[in-house]
């Protein structure tokens, strides 16, 4: 039984994602922090106890029954890395929501020393600009320890969706754009964001650096993909939201567009987790062939750009406001209409990751869940 | 090894050091997870 709805549901995903005509419109479980907030339980407790975490998960699934899920709690990483003497991450005082503040380990003035060894400059200046200059073996140990902790976590709730739940899973084979890794690991966005202006060689020069491994990696890892994994590859864009088009077209898009080539070549699937809008890189995706690419879009108008992008598949589309504030019958009416209105290479999805407590009802999240696996297009 | 010591952050030695310290990770994967919690590091 479980297995017949793990693949029913493999089947339909990766059938929307080729544009194909399905039985009904996936339903994906766009959910971070908010499942620990349903369940009655604080972020600030779940992200550090694997146990309680374990069961918010479990008890989250058989309550909204979505088809797949992106996220498996990433926050309960934190306790690795605080063990390391780190940790941007800031709960607020009732505990139950989380920000990561902007950050940077790296100066203007380093690029040369970045690009020459990237390895040492992580170990002799990233690393200690972090976590200090005393990191304990014992600290190290421990880290480690509690960073495989949460490996076997990840591992553990994967089995759970395939083997209890009949959901399938996303793949582990994530790229991280060298410029997103960029930001996000070295120069932070105020870091950035000078950068492109001022010292746009050296930056390159930087990103083709990082290029030269995680590029190789992402396309190794398209020949490892997991029976019941919905794609081969995973990816996310943030940058394209301080990047004018000029930016993006020399600082980002060469290096997406190879691990891109590569899942067509291979004849696999990916997918683009678009934050903001994407109607403002809508040009650089228009000729991505058909049935190979799902993107998670949130701000765009879902109609304008199923009509600029008929070659992608597309998932997200109902308001959060919507789900939060609206009636059952309201939502399940915004969903029919997001069913008719995109047809095919549609998967149903809020527009914002769930991540505050105000991000959705319950039962109206219920109710739209029952509607959409009973309504055929 | 006196785990209350500090490692050394020099590279390679200090780093290849640290690495081999962690006694409970087979070893085809330590650099592969000591670089990831270093990226982990980096990020939250």
């Amino acid at each position: 039984m479980t297995q017949e709805l793990l693949i029913k549901r493999k089947n339909l995903i990766q059938d929307s994602f080729k544009l194909k005509k399905t039985q009904y419109t996936p339903i994906y479980g766009n959910v971070m922090s908010w499942m620990v907030l349903d369940q009655g339980c604080r972020v600030d407790e779940a992200a550090f106890d694997f146990e309680t975490h374990k069961k918010i998960f479990k008890g989250f699934v058989e309550k909204f029954n979505f088809d797949w899920y992106c996220d498996y709690g990433t926050y309960t990483i934190f306790p690795a890395v605080k063990e390391m003497g780190a940790l941007f991450a800031h709960f607020n005082d009732d505990g139950t929501q989380y920000s990561i503040a902007d950050h940077h380990c790296m100066e203007e003035n380093e690029y040369e020393e970045f690009t020459d060894n990237i390895a040492k400059f992580r170990w002799e200046k990233a690393l200690k600009r972090i976590c200090g200059e005393k990191i304990t073996y014992r600290q190290f140990y421990n880290a480690m320890q509690k960073f495989m902790g949460f490996g076997a976590y990840c591992e553990e709730m994967k089995e759970y969706l395939l083997n209890t739940a009949g959901c399938p899973t996303v793949t582990d084979n994530y790229f991280g754009s060298p410029l997103e890794d960029f930001v996000n690991y070295y120069r932070g966005l105020n870091g950035i964001s000078i950068d492109m202006r001022r010292h746009k060689d050296k930056l390159k020069a930087a990103l083709d650096k990082i290029a030269e491994k995680t590029i190789p990696a992402a396309i190794a890892g398209l020949d490892y993909t997991g029976e019941y994994d919905v794609q081969s590859l995973d990816t996310t864009i943030i940058a394209h939201m301080f990047m004018n088009n000029k930016q993006f077209a020399e600082l980002y898009w060469p290096y997406l567009k190879k691990v891109i080539d590569a899942v067509r070549d291979k004849n696999k699937l990916m997918s683009i987790y678009l934050e903001g809008k994407a109607l403002t890189i809508t040009d650089f995706l228009r000729d991505i062939p058909a049935g190979m690419m799902n993107i998670t879009f949130e701000m765009d108008d879902p109609f304008e750009l199923r009509a600029k992008l008929p070659n992608l598949c597309m998932t997200g589309g109902l308001k959060n406001t919507t789900l939060t504030h609206g009636t059952k019958q309201e939502v399940i009416d915004e969903a029919k209409a997001l069913i008719d209105g995109m047809g095919n290479g549609y998967c149903l999805s809020t527009v914002k990751c769930l991540a505050y407590k105000n991000d959705a009802n319950a039962d109206n999240l219920i109710a739209v869940n029952d509607f959409v696996r009973n309504y055929a297009h | 090894m006196n785990m209350d010591e500090y490692i050394d952050l020099s590279y390679p030695d200090g780093y290849k050091k640290a690495i081999d310290s962690l006694d409970f990770v087979p070893d085809d994967y330590k650099e592969m997870l000591v670089d990831t919690l270093i990226t982990m590091c980096l990020t939250y």
